[in-house]
């Protein structure tokens, strides 16, 4: 294969090259995996207890899930802009998303903090029930997936100041977005299962 | 042989096979005993039998690693090792820790902690003899004009395993505690950091044996050797079932360690993929064989037969059992004896200069050790599923399901003779090579494959 032919199949995105290189793939692929397979879990274990996990749920604070959402699904939509930005060529634009994305990430993990605060004082840890020890794992799992993928963008938001990438060569910031956008997925899967679902 | 200072790899890889001998001595010792025929217990008690059955297997491992080491690293470095002479220092000196030790548990100097049963004083010697084999490593890494992935993974899994056996050394007055750190140096070395070491040789042996690209094996095998990995440290957790930790731990440890046969199953994968994409001119048949065996063995003993046992809720009736025994016997084979048995196919052809390396004794070797260690697998199992159902079930007594389980191991020395059969041809095999010569050095070239673009 050419040199020139290997960048068309790569600009055509087909299976073996998606945005991002498939190794971010890989990796999205097994996360996901890893907390359906929870999920199940703590889907059969609610079916066998399902008063203490409704009693549970109600002891969640649904207000700061819905706002968390919005915060997280909003920085999604940031993250998406800033590669649509910096695909079209306009860099500034781009900048200035990630940096949106990246503050958004830190007012979720500011929610999420302060939740998690509120369980603590209530003397609600990872062993006051099942339900619990698994919203502590779970959303613990997902907290620490934010964390590093703010350390990524902030990796990307450097790099990306420095002109280091441009409309053709940013195959790091696509996977960088990948990896957040997998935030923003989990998110939507632990959410309603977690404080809305009976 | 690229250089005169790998041959140091040899005496690691000799001394291999003298201890797996042994390790294989004492495996009958105690099927025997298991069957009623305990006729050594005065001078070889079981608890002392199998001290040593699985301390040998940890040190003739090691031993093998540590001969990997010595082989690869110049080679990949490209340039002599650092230090012969300390390197023979360190060799010799852990061969004398090795043997205090093994005569110890025939005294009855042990710490009595399952898989960590050296003393601690011994501990220290095992300690420093890994610091100066891993300061002799680093040093040849640093001296050399290269420093591949390669060398930097297997060196960094070294490195990782030493580290590792430290939280084994801590004194702990609580039993739980104790347990919690002690699974650090078993199940962290064996699900975790010799993954690493097992990425190192694979990729080693795969870059040699198909004469693909290093990059693309590097690159892939990695990917794969790092989930592997990633899921065993949470994996972990599945030794922490019913021991006294809290109770999420039975969550952890399920859903990450019925992980790990997925990264498992990908190396098996790749590695066949990369076998099937590189040419098959190159004429060490055996070493080809062991290098793909390792790949697929590790996946069904570590993989499929760990994952057999490793939800909680199946292993509340198996932990403990012999069930462990047949998921332990073909992991090791699989993942690690193997991967011995191959890098020492495919280095001693080229320390030795003698093509012994596609001979019917070789291929004899490997066949019946296989078929002969599924066999002794299957006899475990069908022993392993025999007494949950008596003990966990039925509620008999230790010692009279112990009774009815004796036929199982009728079975399981019938297969272990096949088994040994197998390793003492290979052993044959490894006799008929003599020790290294210099006049090997430089003849490489006749041994490889021809590189494919």
């Amino acid at each position: 294969m050419s040199s020139e032919q290997h960048v068309l199949s790569r600009e055509k995105n087909d299976i073996l090259h998606p945005p991002g290189g498939i190794l971010i793939w890989i990796l999205i692929f097994l996360e996901v995996i890893t907390f359906m397979i929870a999920l199940s879990v703590f889907a059969y274990m609610r079916s066998r207890n399902a008063a203490m996990f409704a009693e549970s749920q109600a002891m969640l604070n649904p207000l700061l899930g819905t706002v968390n959402t919005i915060v997280l699904l909003s920085s999604g939509y940031f993250m998406a802009e800033a590669v649509r930005k910096l695909r079209a060529g306009l860099l500034k634009l781009s900048v200035r998303y990630t940096l949106v994305t990246i503050l958004l990430g830190l007012v979720f993990i500011a929610i999420k903090s302060f939740e998690y605060s509120q369980k603590i004082e209530h003397g609600i840890g990872l062993e006051y029930n099942t339900f619990f020890t698994f919203y502590w794992l779970l959303t613990g799992f997902h907290l620490i997936h934010v964390s590093v993928g703010i350390v990524i963008l902030v990796f990307i938001y450097f790099s990306l100041r420095k002109g280091r990438y441009d409309a053709r060569d940013h195959e790091d910031v696509e996977t960088g977005a990948a990896f957040w956008h997998m935030c923003d997925l989990i998110w939507m899967l632990l959410f309603p299962m977690l404080y809305l679902l009976h | 042989m690229k250089f005169k200072s790998q041959k140091v790899a040899y005496y690691f890889f000799a001394l291999s096979m003298l201890l797996f001998s042994l390790q294989i001595v004492y495996g009958f010792i105690m099927a025997f005993a298991h069957m009623g025929f305990d006729g050594l217990h005065e001078w070889i008690p079981f608890n002392a039998a199998t001290a040593t059955h699985k301390n040998l297997l940890v040190v003739w491992i090691l031993s093998g690693f540590m001969g990997a080491g010595y082989f690869i690293i110049p080679d990949e470095s490209d340039t002599e090792l650092w230090s012969v002479p300390l390197a023979l220092l360190q060799f010799y000196s852990f061969a004398i820790v090795g043997v205090i030790a093994v005569v110890g548990f025939h005294v009855g100097w042990f710490e009595g902690r399952k898989f960590l049963e050296i003393p601690r004083p011994l501990d220290y010697l095992v300690a420093l003899n890994v610091i100066l084999f891993l300061v002799i490593l680093l040093m040849t890494m640093f001296k050399g004009k290269k420093r591949t992935t390669t060398a930097w993974v297997l060196t960094s899994g070294l490195v990782f395993a030493a580290l590792l056996y430290l939280p084994g050394m801590i004194w702990f007055d609580n039993h739980t505690v104790d347990s919690f750190f002690r699974w650090w140096v078993v199940h962290l070395w064996v699900e975790g950091v010799w993954e690493l070491i097992m990425g190192g040789i694979l990729a080693y042996l795969l870059i040699k044996l198909t004469g693909v690209d290093r990059e693309v094996i590097e690159k892939w095998l990695y990917v794969i050797v790092g989930l592997t990995f990633l899921s065993g440290i949470l994996g972990t957790g599945h030794h922490y079932y019913f021991i006294g930790v809290p109770k999420y731990w039975l969550i952890v440890g399920g859903i990450f360690s019925s992980l790990e046969p997925l990264a498992f199953l990908g190396m098996t994968l790749f590695a066949i993929q990369m076998y099937r994409k590189g040419n098959k001119k190159h004429p060490n048949k055996l070493a080809i064989y062991w290098t793909l065996s390792t790949a697929v063995v590790s996946f069904l003993g570590a993989g499929l037969l760990g994952l057999a046992h490793t939800l909680p809720g199946v292993n509340l009736y198996t932990h403990g059992t012999l069930v462990t025994a047949m998921h332990g016997h073909l992991a090791f084979w699989g993942a690690y004896a193997s991967l011995v048995l191959a890098i020492i196919s495919y280095s001693m052809p080229l320390m030795t200069g003698r093509k012994i390396y596609d001979n019917s004794i070789g291929h004899m070797a490997f066949w019946f050790a296989n078929i002969g260690m599924i066999g002794m697998t299957m006899a475990f199992a069908a022993a392993g599923v025999a007494q949950v159902y008596m003990e966990r079930i039925m509620g008999l007594e230790f010692m009279k399901a112990q009774l009815e389980l004796e036929p199982h191991f009728f079975v399981l020395i019938i297969a272990a003779t096949v088994f040994s059969i197998g390793v003492t041809l290979f052993i044959i095999n490894f006799l008929k090579f003599g020790a290294p010569v210099d006049e090997a050095i430089g003849q490489g070239e006749e041994f490889s494959a021809l590189q494919t673009s």
